[in-house]
């Protein structure tokens, strides 16, 4: 499969590796990404179905899953990059399949990477006048009542002394 | 007096349905041609609030409307945003369970197998067998339960409301069955990491075998009643067509996107658990309207009946926990993706570890928010009330969608 | 007093309080809004006006416009986009009016109350509640027990509103 046209198309090396968890997998750099997503379409694969943001403390990483309904092999693929907080800007996928595109409103609305061509690029959870990207580690606000210790006892913050509200 | 007799004779041999048709052919009316530029006509948007008795939850979408017929949809989500992901981080995986069960609330039984199912893979643990077959009897049920008030609903959207009292008869039976093996009738909890929760009480299985046979008598006589009326089928078939490159293309899965040819059922292309022992087929239709999705899921009842009979005879005897379950699941450092085919569409979990009590990261992927990503594909260009029936034909559950 | 009375005058006259009539009225025919948003409305509201936990035999039916109904049924969690809507539809509804409250998340936010930033806390942090049924969800004979609370209530107003 690695050799059905992705060597022209994609410069540099490219390799899928099968991970026990997920299955098939192939890692990019961001660069590369709307052009390795157009050499999987030729390959078969007609069917976006999720992107998830995965948050770490300098980067977050982006984990796309693909299904073929026409191949005979490797239905299943995963197309893993990383994007860098500083600058949290990648291609969209858009113009290749449609269906991505309230996910890539996910996941700009809860982590805040931007896709570049994105037709409608806007919250779609939360409202628009939000301030903040929820699921990221570092996101606090005073609505949440963080739940501390629940193993050995339960120390809530945001109460009083008394447990009172 | 000789012909009026022959006359009589031949309108009792015609049926109901085929009078109806004969004299629909006799007062036809010719269309009007529209004269160009007679009256000025100007769009109208309404909105669709997100509270609405037949919007199957909080939805909320704006239409753009010329007069009878929607030019434009836009749909608004997010009413319900639970932040299931974010509640994930701070539990362990133990804990997370009772959680998934109110995300598609109406088929729970489903939510927390795909979850069980992906933290087991992380984990490296073995499911006993007969905790394999209790979950895929549990499973069908549970399949069938969400396939009976999907009926019911969609027949009250298109008017009729005799049908839900028949369909929810039925559902009551299995949720008494799942009372008395799990406690609850909506949000079960049953099965656990490792295994299931508690094993089946005696007679559950004798029970369960003389549902199947009642059901299998009386599915037919309910289709007859719903999907064989007339008025029923005049509303839904040509309504709400999608052919199967635009449905692939939006991410259409589940029985809307069966409904257009392409048979993509997660039981078949990627076999799990002890499916790959019983002998069934996937139900599909090749037109792509509200009427062959609504059949599609009464073929799955039947398709369900088959399998529960199937594993009711094979179950063995034995444990339904493995023996070196660990106290505290603490899974490797890593990521697994592991996913089913719910009552909705293919419902999938993706976790990422870092080796301590608790997940990383946990991304659910809601076929009900697929599904619903295609929803202005398939109804924009049709009339005001065939919109809301191809809304309830897609079957979203907005706990699913929302998260 | 009043059972003497009635001898007097004969069969098919009762005397009592208008206060008491017009409330054994209201209380007989309650009409609904159903406010169902999450899994609490399987369960309690469509569930419970099947054929086997019939409620349509109280006399309550369901209405689909607040305009028309003086029972609101607020069925699973309020989130702070949802929140100004319940708050609409309440002032939307004419009086007397009456709320109840099914399941944990809108008695206080349920199984969400910790880590989730979206999720009001409670139902009865924005319109006023009179009978709470918990439950997550609530089986229907514990809504028809709320039902009874809340007739009860009903009855003990003592002046004409």
């Amino acid at each position: 499969m690695s050799g059905e046209g992705h060597g022209e198309r994609v410069p540099g090396q490219i390799k899928i590796v099968q991970e026990a968890g997920l299955g098939y997998t192939l890692t990019v750099k961001r660069e590369d990404l709307f052009k390795a997503a157009l050499g999987l379409k030729e390959a078969g694969f007609d069917m976006f179905m999720f992107v998830s943001g995965v948050d770490y403390p300098d980067t977050i990483k982006l984990r796309y899953r693909l299904y073929s309904t026409k191949r005979k092999n490797k239905l299943n693929i995963f197309l893993k990059t990383e994007v860098p907080k500083s600058d949290p800007v990648v291609d969209s996928l858009t113009p290749i399949w449609p269906s991505a595109n309230w996910h890539e409103r996910e996941t700009y609305d809860l982590f805040g990477v931007k896709f570049r061509g994105h037709p409608d690029m806007r919250r779609i959870f939360m409202p628009d006048d939000f301030v903040g990207h929820p699921l990221r580690k570092d996101y606090k606000d005073d609505h949440m009542l963080v739940k501390e210790e629940f193993i050995q006892g339960t120390v809530i913050k945001g109460y009083g002394e008394d447990n009172s509200k | 007096m000789g012909q009026e007799m022959s006359k009589i004779e031949e309108a009792k041999n015609l049926t109901q349905n085929q009078i109806l048709e004969e004299l629909e052919e006799q007062l036809r009316v010719e269309e009007i041609e529209e004269q160009p530029d007679a009256i000025k006509t100007e769009e109208m948007v309404i909105n669709f609030g997100p509270q609405h008795p037949s919007a199957h939850g909080v939805f909320r979408a704006l239409f753009h409307v010329n007069g009878e017929i929607v030019t434009k949809i836009e749909p608004m989500i997010g009413y319900l945003h639970r932040c299931f992901e974010k509640i994930a981080e701070n539990r362990t995986y133990a804990q997370f369970v009772p959680f998934t069960d109110r995300m598609d609330y109406v088929s729970s039984m489903h939510n927390n197998w795909a979850y069980v199912m992906t933290v087991e893979k992380l984990a490296g643990i073995q499911v006993p067998e007969r905790a394999e077959y209790i979950r895929v009897i549990v499973g069908e049920l549970q399949r069938i339960a969400s396939h009976l008030l999907f009926l019911s609903t969609a027949g009250l959207e298109a008017g009729a409301v005799s049908p839900l009292q028949y369909y929810f008869d039925e559902r009551e039976r299995i949720l008494n069955l799942f009372e008395k093996v799990c406690g609850a009738r909506l949000t079960y909890n049953y099965i656990k990491i490792g295994g299931v929760r508690a094993d089946l009480p005696d007679g559950w299985l004798e029970e369960a075998l003389s549902f199947v046979n009642r059901l299998k008598k009386t599915i037919v006589d309910y289709d007859k009643l719903l999907l064989g009326n007339y008025i029923f089928k005049k509303r839904m078939k040509g309504a709400g067509k999608i052919s199967a490159e635009i449905a692939l293309a939006q991410g259409l899965t589940g029985p809307p996107l069966r409904s257009t040819g392409v048979a993509y059922d997660v039981r078949k292309s990627d076999p799990y658990s002890v499916y790959p022992r019983f002998d069934f087929e996937v139900a599909v239709r090749f037109q792509g309207d509200n009427y062959d999705r609504v059949v599609i899921r009464s073929e799955e009842i039947k398709q369900s009946l088959r399998i529960i009979e199937q594993a009711i005879e094979q179950i063995p005897d034995g444990r339904i926990l493995p023996m070196s379950l660990p106290k505290d699941i603490k899974p490797p450092v890593g990521e697994a993706f592991g996913h089913i085919e719910s009552s909705r569409g293919d419902l999938g979990y993706f976790i990422v570890s870092d080796g301590s009590l608790k997940p990383y990261r946990l991304k659910i992927q809601g076929p009900s928010f697929a599904n619903l990503q295609g929803f202005p594909a398939m109804a924009e260009g049709s009339y005001f009330a065939d919109v809301v029936l191809t809304l309830g034909t897609l079957d979203p559950v907005f706990g699913e969608v929302d998260r | 007093m009043g059972i003497a009375k009635e001898q007097q005058l004969g069969n098919g006259i009762l005397l009592t309080k208008a206060g008491d009539l017009i409330n054994w009225s209201r209380k007989n025919s309650l009409w609904w809004l159903g406010f169902g948003l999450a899994c609490c409305a399987i369960d309690t509201i469509m569930m419970v006006n099947a054929p086997r936990f019939d409620l349509d035999r109280f006399g309550i039916m369901p209405r689909g416009t607040p305009r028309q109904s003086d029972l609101m049924l607020v069925a699973g969690t309020v989130t702070k986009k949802m929140a100004p809507m319940v708050k609409q539809l309440y002032e939307q509804m004419p009086e007397p009016k009456y709320v109840i409250a099914l399941g944990s998340c809108a008695i206080n936010g349920g199984p969400f109350y910790y880590d989730s930033y979206t999720v009001v806390r409670g139902v009865d942090q924005i319109i006023p509640v009179d009978v709470y049924v918990p439950g997550c969800p609530p089986r229907p004979e514990a809504v028809i027990h709320g039902i009874e609370m809340l007739k009860k209530k009903i009855m003990a107003r003592g002046k004409i509103d």
